[in-house]
């Protein structure tokens, strides 16, 4: 094992040469200094105070923010947010995720028409938000939308309690079925033939194989696309702000809802910054969460 | 692909540059404006007009979205130094943000300046947005709330009188609703929208108080009024009442559009909203059936009261450019003109703020078409200056409450006693957090 | 041919067809919004209230978009938002890249996880400081509030470094030896070997900024710079002849994005799957 070491000089570096990768660096560092992390320490800042209506903290609040939206006055409202959203996220994130694992195993071999049908499965990534709820709004019209022809009811679904939350879940899950799609035929891409060829001589079915090679092929697939779902679902806020205004009755008030409301309605940028840190911590531990279970059920070949 | 690049960022640039060009030397003025729809586009025309007119001020208007929207953006912009507009419009329940904001001359100062002639403006406008004798902002599209109705509805119907209260509404009901071949509902006795608006329109009706301190006039609310004087109470029994009703049923809030088309689709024989929307409807309802129009309703019998006004005016920012100001001065007397304002209300439903607008062609004209554009004036006339709206800070915060407290009345049943409590103590949270950091 | 089992030739012609007959109600499903959105576009206004499917189609609307709303001179707005910032993004990340996987650094491990993490911020938690920054800083109401924060990227940068780490490390050395400093060697060689996943990337950004709603609508107030989600959000009216005029804006509004999706469809996917797979 005792080679000769190659006589390599090692002069020290020139203080440009020292210099340099941070200069590659210096633009992308700029640009998170200033919008990521100084405004991430700027809302936990804000969150301690109460602020007047241009955003300038006057009343230092301490703690009061966060414990007027956990256990004080607002704490009923938020604690529906809350409620509403993690139901959401769970919709929103699992729905999509089955969306995407169908029509990726619906394409993993060939047929005539895979391309056009891969496209079209793809295709809900390039539709912006808004868009899909402009659409929607008119699908789910009372008078003359498309659900109300068919069914030949007037119903005002959008203003049903028992409707909107199902509604906003379904337009979010078929926003992002198409990013769950190329993720996941990617994932199925990977997986070898020879192993289904094998299981396939030693005469395991169809079902069989999904059970016993995909899913379990796919789960390190499965696991980073769930985060991805859930961090997404977490934002999501431009159907819920066109279609519904987070009602009725408080339906559809998903937290990132609640905190543009309180920042930009009721101009309380102190709450609002409190709600949004809750709210990160939430998403941290979930993410944590999730990392735990991996190293426990995730399969790596 | 560094050509693409460059070329790239030199055509980016162009672009920029090119729409930064100033527009000569005519004074500009930006106004912004929050109708949309048709009547947007009439707002539009008269700018349009105005700009070809003469050739020393041109006017630039920007649609701001609906007035919630609009009172957001000028709370955003006001953080900054100056307001990037001279002339904005903006609801009425905007006014005591906006005169909070201090960065609006009262046009006061130019009437005064250039003895412009108040009394031909209609006095109960005037009143609402005078504070302490001084008025701050210029009426311009003024509205009143009215109860609309299916005339040969109701003629089929054999309803001769037309009711004056939500109670006579509910007798009603049941001869104008209709039933499909399923039995279900097909055209509504009649809808009223969770809109807030008439939450404060029938507190006024009942002659009562929304907030305290003299309805925000004296000084500036530190709490509602509407649970002591018995007026939310009042109101949400009403909307209890509405709720159990078999020829109803609940159909938006924050607005009333649906109820709007749903009349013109004939779902409804009765449904409430602006005058604003008088233009829109006739025409919309063409000649499927014959519409009426007729004061908005009393919550209980007996109730002496009177509405008092929505819509929006127009208030001039303190720029201090003087040129600037009076071009913004000019403009704005441009659009309450006589003849501006007639063709305003023949093609809106806005009723003339500028009473002389009634002498002209044509004013005189579209009411002999259309005599339901005479309720909202009479109504106004039938109110009086007491009945005078409220100023409140909070205004558009505490409307949602009251939107979603209703909701709740109506969807889910919530006991009105209860609503009231609940919606007292939203609404005074408001107003104290907001007293607490800005005053 | 025996009756009793079937041919591989027949077997591979029945699951064939299985296979459309499975896919084609899903495909159906998700095309459905977009189908009924240009359905309606072109409805006539006197169909309105009465039909579900028009016995012909009225385009009218569409000129309305171009002339009755601000629509047009928002797509410009997109356009040079969305175009600024795709620009942008590929260079800067193309740069910390090229950083983290071309030139070793004390603490380049630490700023590489430190700027990952930033993937795990959501915006809630910085949208109401940024917004208080830029209106501190004068600048709603500008391009410039709505490019700028989003410059740069951290998925951006990770698409890019995965990409970079595929190259072999002799390039780099050759470069050296020949003299060619680290800037042309970015530039010369490297950019264009990564072609196609900055393409994947430049799709990926300027996508994502064409459909941005919340945060152009929060900077920006007037049409001169709003940019088209905020305009189709804005067309909802009852009347209508507004319906056809507010479907007619999503179709519009519309085109550009799906168009780059069909067009850069094959670098988008591959370039996404390969920073997925990695990952």
């Amino acid at each position: 094992m005792t080679r000769m070491k190659a006589f390599t000089v090692r002069r020290k570096k020139t203080l440009y040469e020292t210099i340099e990768p941070w200069l590659f660096l210096l633009p992308a560092l700029i640009i998170f200094a200033v919008f990521l992390y100084y405004p991430f320490f700027k809302t936990i800042y804000l969150s301690t105070y109460l602020t007047n209506k241009y955003g300038e903290p006057k009343v230092f609040y301490e703690l009061q923010n966060y414990l007027d939206i956990l256990v004080g006055k607002y704490s009923a409202a938020f604690w529906n947010s809350m409620w509403v959203t993690l139901r959401f996220v769970f919709f929103v994130a699992f729905g999509s995720l089955l969306v995407g694992l169908t029509t990726s195993l619906l394409t993993a071999r060939k047929f005539p028409a895979r391309a056009f049908a891969s496209a079209i499965y793809a295709m809900p990534i390039a539709i912006a938000s808004a868009a899909a709820a402009m659409s929607f709004k008119m699908i789910f019209h009372p008078s003359i939308g498309l659900v109300n022809r068919l069914a030949g009811t007037r119903t005002n679904w959008l203003n049903d309690p028992a409707w909107a939350f199902p509604i906003i879940c379904v337009i979010s899950i078929w926003l992002a079925s198409g990013i769950n799609f190329i993720f996941i035929s990617a994932g199925l891409r990977n997986i070898p033939d020879e192993l289904y060829e094998s299981a396939a001589i030693d005469g395991a079915g169809y079902w069989h194989q999904q059970r016993h090679i995909t899913l379990p092929s796919l789960s390190p697939t499965l696991f980073f696309q769930i985060i991805i779902n859930i961090i997404s679902a977490f934002q999501s806020f431009t159907q819920v702000r066109l279609l519904t205004s987070g009602g009725p009755n408080e339906t559809t008030n998903v937290i990132v809802y609640s905190i543009y409301l309180d920042a930009f309605r009721n101009f309380r940028f102190g709450s609002a910054a409190a709600r949004s840190i809750v709210l990160f911590v939430i998403i941290m531990i979930i993410t944590l969460l999730q990392f735990r279970a991996e190293k426990r059920s995730v399969h790596y070949q | 692909m560094k050509k693409l690049v460059a070329i790239l960022l030199a055509v980016l640039l162009c672009l920029s540059a090119f729409s930064a060009l100033a527009e000569g030397e005519k004074t500009k003025v930006v106004f912004w404006y929050s109708l949309g729809g048709t009547n947007a586009e009439v707002i539009a025309s008269m700018v349009e007009a105005f700009n070809a007119s003469q050739d020393k001020i041109v006017v630039d208007a920007q649609y701001q979205g609906e007035y919630d929207d609009a009172i957001n953006k000028l709370k955003a912009t006001s953080m900054g130094e100056a307001l990037p507009f001279d002339i904005v419009q903006s609801y009425e329940i905007g006014s005591r943000f906006i005169i909070d904001s201090q960065k609006m001359v009262p046009v006061q100062t130019y009437i005064d300046k250039t003895g412009f002639d108040v009394s031909v403006i209609e006095p109960n406008l005037l009143a609402y947005y005078t504070i302490d004798g001084v008025i701050n902002s210029m009426p311009f599209n003024c509205s009143t709330p009215l109860m609309y109705y299916n005339k040969t509805a109701f003629d089929e119907a054999g309803i001769t009188e037309v009711p004056t209260t939500v109670d006579g509404i509910l007798a009603i009901a049941e001869k104008l609703a209709t039933y499909d071949k399923d039995g279900k509902l097909d055209r509504a006795g009649f809808l009223f929208s969770n809109y807030g608006w008439f939450f404060e329109q029938w507190t006024g009706k009942m002659g009562r108080q929304y907030v305290n301190n003299g309805n925000g006039r004296e000084s500036y609310a530190t709490s509602v009024a509407f649970d002591e004087n018995g007026a939310a109470l009042d109101l949400f029994n009403m909307w209890k009442k509405i709720s159990e009703s078999p020829y109803t049923s609940y159909i938006e809030r924050g607005g009333t559009g649906q109820a709007r088309a749903a009349f013109v689709a004939g779902k409804t024989a009765i449904f409430l909203a602006s005058t604003a929307n008088l233009a829109g409807v006739l025409g919309n309802v063409g000649d499927s059936f014959e519409v009426g129009t007729a004061y908005f309703p009393y919550v209980n019998e007996g109730d002496q009261g009177g509405v008092s006004t929505g819509g929006g005016t127009l208030w001039m920012v303190n720029s201090g450019d003087d040129k600037k100001m009076d071009a913004s001065w000019e403009f704005v007397q441009y659009m309450i003109n006589p003849e501006n304002q007639a063709v305003w209300n023949a093609k809106t439903g806005y009723f003339p703020i500028n009473m002389k607008a009634h002498d002209t062609e044509t004013f005189k004209e579209n009411i002999a078409k259309y005599p339901q554009f005479q309720t909202a004036l009479d109504q106004l006339h039938a109110s009086g200056p007491e009945y005078v709206g409220s100023l409140l800070s909070v205004f558009p915060e505490v409307r949602q409450y009251v939107e979603d407290v209703t909701e709740e009345v109506f969807l889910k049943g919530l006991s009105p006693e209860e609503a009231v409590t609940k919606l007292t103590n939203l609404a005074n949270d408001a107003i104290e957090m907001y007293n607490l950091t800005n005053y | 041919m025996s009756q009793a089992t079937l041919t591989r030739r027949q077997k591979n012609a029945l699951s064939a067809l299985l296979r459309i007959g499975l896919n084609l109600p899903l495909v159906l499903l998700i095309m459905l919004p977009l189908i009924y959105t240009f359905m309606m576009s072109g409805m006539p206004a006197d169909e309105l209230y009465s039909r579900l499917i028009p016995t012909r189609m009225d385009f009218v609307s569409y000129s309305h978009v171009f002339t009755k709303t601000t629509i047009p001179r928002q797509i410009v707005n997109s356009f040079i938002v969305a175009g600024s910032v795709t620009i942008l993004q590929m260079i800067t990340c193309s740069m910390a890249a090229f950083a983290f996987s071309f030139l070793q650094f004390r603490g380049r491990n630490l700023v590489f996880m430190c700027i990952l993490a930033t993937m795990m911020v959501p915006w809630e938690a910085t949208i109401i400081a940024n917004y208080l920054t830029v209106s501190h800083w004068g600048w709603l109401d500008s391009y410039r509030a709505m490019i700028l924060p989003y410059a740069c990227s951290a998925m951006g940068i990770f698409l890019m470094r995965q990409n970079y780490l595929t190259f072999a490390k002799e390039l780099h050395e050759a470069a050296k030896l020949d003299g060619c400093g680290n800037w042309r060697f970015l530039a010369t060689i490297v950019i264009p070997l990564a072609r196609p996943a900055l393409g994947a990337l430049g799709a990926y950004v300027f996508l994502q900024q064409w459909n941005q709603y919340l945060w152009p609508l929060l900077v920006t107030n007037s049409d001169k710079v709003r940019t088209v989600q905020i305009g189709i959000s804005q067309l909802y009216d009852i009347d209508s002849e507004q319906i056809g005029l507010m479907m007619a804006g999503v179709v519009v509004v519309l085109i550009p994005s799906l168009s780059i999706f069909i067009f850069m469809q094959k670098q988008l996917i591959n370039g996404l799957m390969a920073g997925a797979v990695k990952g």
